[in-house]
């Protein structure tokens, strides 16, 4: 049979149980913290991968992601990570939000796609687009692509296709990214690239505890 | 037994002291728990993220080795190719020691499948990495062994090519690095039957400039037999004899690369006709005497004019006063491409039923600023001719058209446009003006001049389209051939395209990418008819990339 703990307790014992509480917290608080933290890291990476990956398989099936009703459906899936698409027809991705998907066709340039170019045996963009905010900075930096960019004036900002693909030096990936792409890939063979970055939001909240972004990359 | 009551309940000092700590001492008990609770929540989280990483590896492997069998002439090199790619593509995507995993699977396992019944192929990718544990290691379990698992299918495809080879496509100031656009349309195409599998895949080649050429039927060794195998060109397929000079009669190869695939019969494939062309159609292919069926007048009709002194090559008159009604006339000549039988043109076995063993007068007909000529409808495919050839004074003699030549002076020979075309592609249709009309022969019809040709070779070219893309029936009556799926590149800086037909010929409702600035969006279209696409390179150097998107297309659509 169990009293009301009021009939149970004296003087002396009041505080007690808080006392010890507070004192087994001190050692609960910084494993609970550690918890937290890695947990909402381990949330965002999860869901970027996963955002990476259906951006990835809808890309390659042909989803026109210029079209804002496209960049809808891929703003839906990252619920949570503040991913902003633009609101107008455009491959240029906005201003704002903690996310941006950058969606790149690449393809690889031999001697049967074209013979004499100065682009042989190079791996060239064939489009590039942006969805979400292109001015998101990581640890104090633009974010920006390891695939490198397209020169300007190869790309049109609104369908984001790369003219030009085999002649001009600035389709090029950057060199120092041919290394993370597959190294089977053929003569004309093309490549679709997903580059995700997502950084922590302002407030309490998801990534509340730290500072450091989420970059995922995945080639189908 | 004493019953516990408030009096009852009076504990000692000592006993107080007693319980001081206890909290304390039972949360250092629950400690382990706790702390053990959270270490599997973190193990199991990186398991978590292994296991998403590893399936989207999976699945990266599995599409690229779907696209990579056409990297292969046989099943054995196709698999060897698959594995080959799905490994690249895995490991770019799934890297050494990733959050300290070992002994991930090189290569992953890939199996290609092909279903002759369902005309699938299938790649199955299977990887698996072992994942350590941080915390769970405590517990006897140092590793987790995760696995994944992606499976990439699509349907067979039959695809044929049809490649404009008029004149316009030799023009040099629409060059790129250094290649006419004629060059670049055979690179193109060259890349484009790359992506396909050998073997599995159907394509064929029919080229078109004034007259039709059926380079080669889909076949599934179409790489070698096209110039381009295992991502590399040969240089003597039949895509390397392609040469561009002539009109352009996009109708009848239109209406000629639907029966080539429809001759494949293989209902359950995806059925694609691939359009390319840089202008307006400007020629069609008309037999010069028209059915009791077709005729307004619902008597058989000639559509030479009474003055007329042409004849064919046994010399019996064409003029409408004379007998060739009921007397059949072989304009088409003797050097007819297709079939053997002279005078009679055959589309080979399987062919549609109406359009086989078709006797003359047949021609295609020519029309340009300056007025209308004929020539022949088909070209030999053991002629090394492919240009376009005129009838010869040998084949119509007395004609206007008879030097062998669509140069010629035009021809005042045929005094109105027959009501449909050579396959049943109706004169009239969405152009209802920019020509006229009069009363010839009994009925109202479209007199010959080379403005009427030009405009009512619009709707021929449209309706020969629509055709393509509607149901009909296979010869054994039963079974539904579906409409082809029809994609179009429109070639500008050539002379310009008509955008608006080549959206109807796609039934491809969007407006051009830069907004609509180009074209607009094509409200008309047909949503019961398979929807397809029109890209448009406003020059020589975006085609290699219009070839590659509509391959990635088909592709995609054919999963």
């Amino acid at each position: 049979m169990k009293f009301p703990i009021s009939l149970r307790r004296k003087k002396g014992q009041n505080g007690l149980e808080a006392i010890e509480f507070g004192l087994l917290f001190l050692f609960l608080i910084p494993p609970f913290m550690w918890m937290f933290i890695n947990g909402m890291n381990f949330l965002r990476f999860n869901k970027a991968t996963d955002v990476s990956r259906s951006a990835a398989l809808l890309y390659i099936k042909g989803v026109d992601f210029t079209l804002p009703g496209n960049q809808d459906i891929i703003a839906r899936v990252a619920t949570g990570l503040n991913l902003i698409d633009s609101e107008s027809t455009t491959a240029q991705g906005g201003t704002s939000g903690n996310g941006l998907i950058i969606l790149s066709t690449i393809q690889y340039i031999g001697p049967n796609t074209c013979a004499s170019c100065v682009n042989l045996n190079k791996y060239v963009f064939i489009q590039r687009i942006y969805v979400g905010n292109k001015n998101l900075q990581l640890t104090g930096t633009t974010v920006a692509s390891a695939l490198g960019n397209p020169a300007s004036g190869l790309w049109n900002t609104t369908t984001g296709a790369v003219t030009n693909t085999q002649t001009d030096t600035g389709a090029q990936v950057a060199s120092s990214a041919t290394g993370a792409l597959p190294t089977a890939m053929g003569d004309g063979q093309v490549a679709y690239v997903v580059e995700t970055f997502f950084t922590p939001q302002n407030g309490f909240g998801n990534g509340a505890f730290d500072s450091t972004g989420v970059y995922n990359r995945v080639i189908m | 037994m004493q019953t516990p009551t408030r009096k009852t309940v009076n504990r000692t000092p000592s006993r107080q002291q007693r319980e001081g700590g206890v909290i304390l001492f039972l949360g250092c008990l629950c400690l382990p728990v706790i702390m053990g609770m959270l270490a599997v929540s973190v193990d199991l989280s990186v398991l978590y993220s292994v296991k998403a990483r590893l399936q989207t590896a999976c699945d990266g492997a599995a599409v690229a080795a779907l696209r990579s069998v056409s990297l292969g002439q046989t099943i054995a090199s196709q698999s060897t190719a698959a594995t080959n790619v799905a490994n690249s593509w895995f490991r770019a995507n799934f890297s050494n020691g990733f959050m300290g995993t070992t002994n991930t699977s090189n290569p992953p396992t890939v199996a290609v499948a092909q279903d002759n019944v369902t005309l699938l192929t299938t790649v199955d990718v299977t990887a698996s990495t072992t994942v350590p544990t941080f915390f769970m290691k405590y517990w006897n379990a140092a590793n987790n062994v995760i696995t994944a698992h992606s499976q990439a299918s699509r349907r067979n495809v039959v695809v044929t090519l049809v490649l404009d080879r008029s004149g316009s496509m030799t023009n040099a100031n629409n060059s790129y690095n250094g290649q006419t656009p004629c060059q670049v349309m055979v690179t193109a195409a060259k890349q484009f039957t790359g992506m396909f599998q050998p073997t599995r895949d159907y394509i064929g080649l029919v080229s078109f400039a004034g007259s039709v050429y059926v380079a080669s039927s889909p076949t599934t060794s179409f790489q070698s037999t096209l110039g381009y195998s295992n991502s590399a060109g040969s240089g003597t397929g039949l895509l390397d004899n392609i040469s561009c000079s002539g009109g352009t009669n996009t109708p009848a190869a239109i209406s000629i690369a639907w029966n080539e695939n429809y001759k494949i019969q293989l209902p359950g494939a995806l059925n694609v006709i691939l359009l390319m062309t840089d202008g307006q159609p400007t020629a069609a292919t008309y037999k010069f005497v028209t059915t009791a069926a077709q005729d307004p007048t619902g008597n058989a009709q000639s559509a030479f004019s009474s003055s007329s002194s042409c004849q064919d090559s046994t010399g019996k008159a064409m003029s409408a006063s004379g007998n060739m009604v009921t007397s059949p006339r072989n304009f088409i000549g003797s050097r007819q491409q297709l079939g053997s039988t002279a005078n009679t043109i055959n589309l080979g076995t399987n062919s549609y039923s109406n359009w086989n063993a078709i006797t003359g007068p047949i021609a295609a007909v020519y029309a340009d600023g300056s007025g209308f000529y004929g020539g022949w409808p088909f070209l030999s495919p053991t002629s090394t001719l492919l240009e376009n050839v005129g009838l010869n004074s040998t084949e119509a003699p007395g004609c206007g058209f008879n030097n062998g030549s669509w140069s010629n002076s035009p021809t005042p020979d045929i005094a109105w446009i027959p009501p449909y075309d050579l396959f049943g592609n109706a004169t009239t249709g969405y152009i209802t003006s920019g020509y006229t009309t009069s009363t010839l022969s009994g009925a109202t019809r479209i007199p010959m001049n080379s403005t009427n040709l030009n405009t009512v070779i619009e709707n021929v070219t449209d309706n020969a389209a629509n055709w393509t893309r509607t149901n009909h029936m296979l010869p054994n009556g039963s079974t539904v051939y579906g409409g082809n799926l029809v994609f179009v590149v429109g070639l500008g800086g050539n002379g310009g395209v008509n955008h608006t037909l080549l959206q109807r010929i796609a039934n491809d409702p969007n407006q051009s990418p830069d907004n609509g600035t180009t074209y607009s969006a094509y409200t008309g279209y047909n949503n019961a008819q398979p929807v397809g696409t029109y890209i448009y390179s406003a020059d020589s150097s975006q085609l290699s990339a219009a070839f590659m998107k509509i391959a990635s297309q088909i592709l995609r659509l054919s999963k």
